[in-house]
């Protein structure tokens, strides 16, 4: 009984982050922690798995940083945490200062708090930080330690503060009737950007910015290769095939041959990596700002006809840098959409790489802007998909959720995300390139090369497509960047087709199936069986919507 | 005595003040009887002894006061005190019968209450009442639970106590540990005292497969200090069975055989049986041993009596601080105005100021104190 007596040496304190998303938590975490992974394995404001280390000042203080909550939903994240809360550690419930009452009331309602050691920190104080006399009421009223902090400028001092907050962490015990006493908040609670607001207009508006946010970049990197290309033909690629021309025919073939590793990897390079950086970029930024939520909640009513929630389009833009890493962010959907959200990332999510080297053919066969239609369809038949093959009705969302405010970029943890990507870049998804190429060389050399129109022979067939396709389309079902095989030869493929059977070849590529990796972690998410049913269903409506297409277009 | 008042409020603690704030407002005929003086429960509270609920200067924030009984006042305020002891709460309450002008009749104790042709008589230590309505707000305080086992009248109920200071000895029993146990053993503590508690249930335990604390955290937090030091012990899960008086004090008997000596006499914090005990006449209790009443707080049994305060009980849902109950006494108000034709307008206040609950469906276990 008397067991609260102990003289023995200070024990390890663990705690957990609990609040709801975008409140700052892997901020916090960070900040007290000084865990510079955190930064790279942490997704979009979301944790998606729990990360454990110690305080920097305190290293008996060990913080466990959970999935953000989300109000009224049944989340896999949601979920995790909630997995988490069995246990007997201090909570560390952290919530934006402005939204101090309701947060904590609805925590209060999801969570069985009472009794658990609780400490509090209100963070977003530069927003909003109540009078002396309002933070003794909240102190008094709940019993427990409340600091007010501002997660992205913590000095020394406010870290200590923080780490004795945790120190003297009270027993939970006050009763809703309690929590209603609390402060009422000072402003609306859900702050969307008072344009999107405005009917019509404003989900037109942020549908528009969402484009922009990829269309820009695509064009960026467009520019930028097709600027660059003439010059590393002439100077590099021009010697360098001369140059090998002389090596023994085998190798010969491996380096500069139709599939060869420098002539289709400089296509890689030159188109694919900068579009992947720039995605990239341009995704950190508008996430550090923090206006995606404000845009995918823009788009909530729209999103809800297709069986959507606005913030389930998160992982979907998050999908257009690479898929796997959005299905794990499906995690944060409700799990009664994330099929259809999986689905979607799936078949519309063009990830960096399929754009980049969809970019390079288009431009290869002379026809850059046939990009635009390309992305537009790929929008509207992956609407249409999600919303025949998921006819369940997104449930009403009872909470509003308080969406993050629109801040500084915090440019360290940009440069973390953006050199992430660059790193994965380089040693995950050019490797992975060179040795389809080489393989695609090797089997042309022993001349077992057809086995690929074998395989996809019914296609080429319904869609009038030649064999030398093939590859191509094998392959990005591979890896996405895998289209670009259908470079080979040095464009001569492409010369050999028309505009019209390019497009839908390399619309086929792309929606046929989602990358193995993609297929691989949907199953390891949500089961096989749902990775198959999500996978033979892509593949019907994409080909169904590529035959509608083409009769459309070889009829013109 | 041959008037008949349209309610009368016995009682002017904070329910029956509260209720009559809004009564006023109604213009409805009515009068308090009052055994002693406005608040007179606070007034017995122990010296040392403060209000759990924090009292804040809250208008500034949108609510009412914590402990305030009438919207729109702060006892934080009237008092300058965030727990205000039991004197001072007193003094919160005159401010509010006084600038409402409350009719108070004191020093009149209700004996007894019988209803004939649906008209109450209510029998005093100053003579014959009559009303249509009576609202019973009796508090509980007053009437502790003195006979719980056999020798407890040995002990000294801890209602009886007028200041922790004052009692003489140094190593006291307490049996009970719930608020008032618990508060004692905290104030006889910080005195430097050494103090057992006895208790039942160990309302100060986290225990974790239901995690759930019966004290207050404002309780529990600041008895846990002492349970660092060798002042406090407690022996949970134990009841006391009985007290017998020895040459040098008292030997005190528990079900699991052991005994507790103490020099002085045991404090009884072992509850209260509440002043509905006085009107059995006209109640039927329930399960859970409260007063049975309809869903505006009226007796099953007899239509025109409301019962107000911390006795009242719906099932699960207790209501046993002021900012509970208080939420009830429009509910009151309004069932008595409904039939007597009132104006009802000073409703609407009470809602917007959140002094109106009532939809008790919604809560749940939620509703636990
Ligand atoms: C240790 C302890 C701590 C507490 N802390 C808090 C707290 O922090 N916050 C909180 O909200 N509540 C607290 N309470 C509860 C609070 O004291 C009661 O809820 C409150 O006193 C009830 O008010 P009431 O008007 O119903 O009854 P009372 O305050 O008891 O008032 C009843 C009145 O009726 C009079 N009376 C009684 N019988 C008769 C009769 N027969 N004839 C005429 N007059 C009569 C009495 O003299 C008295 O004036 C605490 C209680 C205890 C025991």
């Amino acid at each position: 009984m008397l067991d609260y007596v102990h003289d023995s040496p200070p024990i390890k304190k663990e705690v957990l982050l609990i609040g709801y998303e975008s409140v700052g938590k892997s901020g916090l975490f960070r900040k007290l922690t000084g865990e510079k992974n955190a930064l790279s394995s942490n997704i979009k404001g979301s944790t998606i798995s729990a990360l454990k280390a110690s305080c920097r000042l305190d290293r008996n203080i060990r913080l466990t940083d959970l999935p953000g909550l989300q109000l009224g939903t049944d989340s896999r994240s949601t979920q995790l945490t909630l997995d988490h809360l069995q246990g007997e550690e201090t909570l560390l419930l952290v919530v934006k200062a402005a939204t101090l009452k309701e947060e904590l009331t609805d925590l209060q309602s999801e969570l069985n708090l009472k009794g658990r050691e609780v400490a509090i920190v209100a963070t977003h104080r530069d927003k909003y930080l109540p009078s002396q006399a309002e933070q003794n009421r909240v102190r008094d009223l709940l019993q427990v330690p409340v600091v007010w902090v501002n997660t992205r400028e913590m000095a020394e001092m406010k870290q200590e503060e923080v780490i004795t907050c945790i120190g003297n962490a009270q027993a939970w015990g006050a009763a809703k009737s309690i929590l209603h006493f609390l402060p009422s908040s000072p402003h609306d609670v859900n702050q969307l950007i008072p344009v999107f607001r405005v009917p019509i207009a404003g989900p037109m508006l942020a549908c528009s910015f969402i484009f922009a946010m990829f269309a820009l970049p695509v064009f960026g990197a467009f520019l930028f290769a097709s600027w660059l290309e003439p010059a590393t033909e002439r100077y590099l690629l021009v010697p360098i095939t001369s140059w090998i021309d002389h090596a023994p025919p085998v190798l010969a073939n491996i380096l500069i041959g139709d599939y060869g590793l420098i002539t289709l990897g400089s296509y890689s390079f030159l188109w694919a990596f900068p579009v992947v950086i720039l995605i990239s970029i341009m995704t950190t930024l508008t996430e550090e700002i923090g206006i995606q939520e404000h845009l995918t909640n823009a788009l909530d009513p729209w999103l809800r006809k297709v069986g959507l929630r606005g913030r389930d389009l998160l992982p979907v833009i998050t999908g257009f840098g690479c898929n796997v890493v959005a299905v794990f962010q499906s995690r944060s959907c409700s799990s009664c959409t994330r099929v259809s959200c999986v689905s979607l990332i799936a078949f519309g999510s063009a990830c960096s790489y399929q754009i980049g080297a969809t970019l390079s053919i288009f431009n290869a066969a002379h026809a850059p802007l046939l990009f635009i239609p390309y992305l537009l369809i790929l929008f509207i038949v992956g609407a249409i998909h999600t919303r025949l093959w998921n006819r369940n009705e997104a449930n009403e969302l009872v909470h509003i959720p308080s969406l993050p405010y629109i801040q500084k970029i915090n440019w360290r943890a940009f440069r973390w995300k953006v050199s992430g990507a660059v790193k994965q870049f380089l040693v995950q998804a050019m490797p992975i390139f060179l040795l389809i190429c080489l393989i695609a060389s090797l089997l042309q050399a022993i001349g077992v090369l057809a086995i690929f129109s074998w395989l996809v022979m019914p296609l080429l067939h319904l869609f009038s497509l030649p064999s030398d396709a093939a590859p191509g389309l094998v392959f990005s079902l591979i890896r996405k960047d895998g289209l670009l095989v259908l470079n080979e030869g040095q464009g001569s493929l492409l010369m050999d087709m028309s505009v019209s059977q390019i497009f839908i070849c390399v619309y086929l590529a792309s929606t046929l199936s989602a990358c193995l990796v993609t297929l691989f972690t949907i199953g390891r998410e949500l089961g096989w069986k749902t990775s198959l049913s999500i996978g033979w269903k892509q593949m019907l409506t994409s080909v169904v919507s590529a035959a509608i297409l083409a009769s459309g277009l070889y009829f013109l | 005595m041959n008037k008949i008042y349209d309610v009368i409020i016995v009682g002017a603690g904070p329910s029956g003040i509260g209720v009559a704030a809004i009564l006023q407002k109604m213009k409805v005929s009515y009068l308090i009887l009052e055994k002693e003086d406005i608040g007179a429960t606070f007034s017995r509270w122990p010296k040392e002894m403060k209000f759990i609920t924090p009292s804040f200067p809250a208008q500034g924030f949108g609510q009412t006061d914590l402990n305030a009984v009438v919207p729109k006042t702060s006892p934080a305020y009237t008092l300058d005190m965030e727990h205000p002891p039991g004197e001072a709460y007193t003094e919160y309450l005159n401010v509010v019968a006084n600038h409402f002008a409350i009719p108070i009749k004191k020093g009149v104790q209700v004996n007894r209450i019988n209803k004939k042709d649906s008209i109450f008589s209510i029998d005093t230590s100053k003579g014959f009442y009559q009303s249509r309505y009576v609202v019973w707000a009796g508090g509980e305080y007053q009437y502790p639970e003195l006979t719980p086992f056999p020798g407890a009248d040995l002990g000294v109920h801890n209602s009886l106590v007028p200041s922790w200071e004052k009692l003489d000895g140094d190593d006291f029993i307490i049996i009970g540990g719930y608020e008032s146990g618990m508060d004692a053993a905290y104030q006889l503590g910080k005195l430097g005292k050494k103090v057992t508690v006895i208790a039942r249930t160990n309302t100060w335990e986290l225990d974790n497969s239901n995690p759930s604390i019966a004290l207050s955290v404002y309780t529990y937090n600041r008895v846990r200090q002492l349970f660092d030091s060798d002042l406090l012990k407690v022996a949970g899960n134990t009841a006391v069975t009985n007290i017998e008086e020895k040459a040098s004090g008292y030997d005190v008997y528990t079900n699991d055989g052991e005994v507790y000596f103490t020099p002085v006499r045991p404090i009884l914090a072992t509850g209260f049986k509440g002043s509905t005990t006085l009107i059995e006449n006209l109640v039927t209790r329930g399960k859970h041993g409260g007063v049975l009443v309809n869903e505006t707080d009226e007796s099953v049994d007899t239509p025109g009596l409301f019962l107000a305060g911390s006795e009242l009980r719906h099932d699960s849902h207790i209501f046993c601080y002021i900012y509970k109950f208080r939420q009830r006494f429009a509910i009151v108000a309004e069932a008595i105005g409904q039939r007597l034709n009132s104006d009802l307008s000073i409703l609407e206040m009470y809602k917007q100021e959140n002094f109106y609950l009532n939809d008790l469906s919604m809560c749940g276990e939620m509703c636990q104190c």
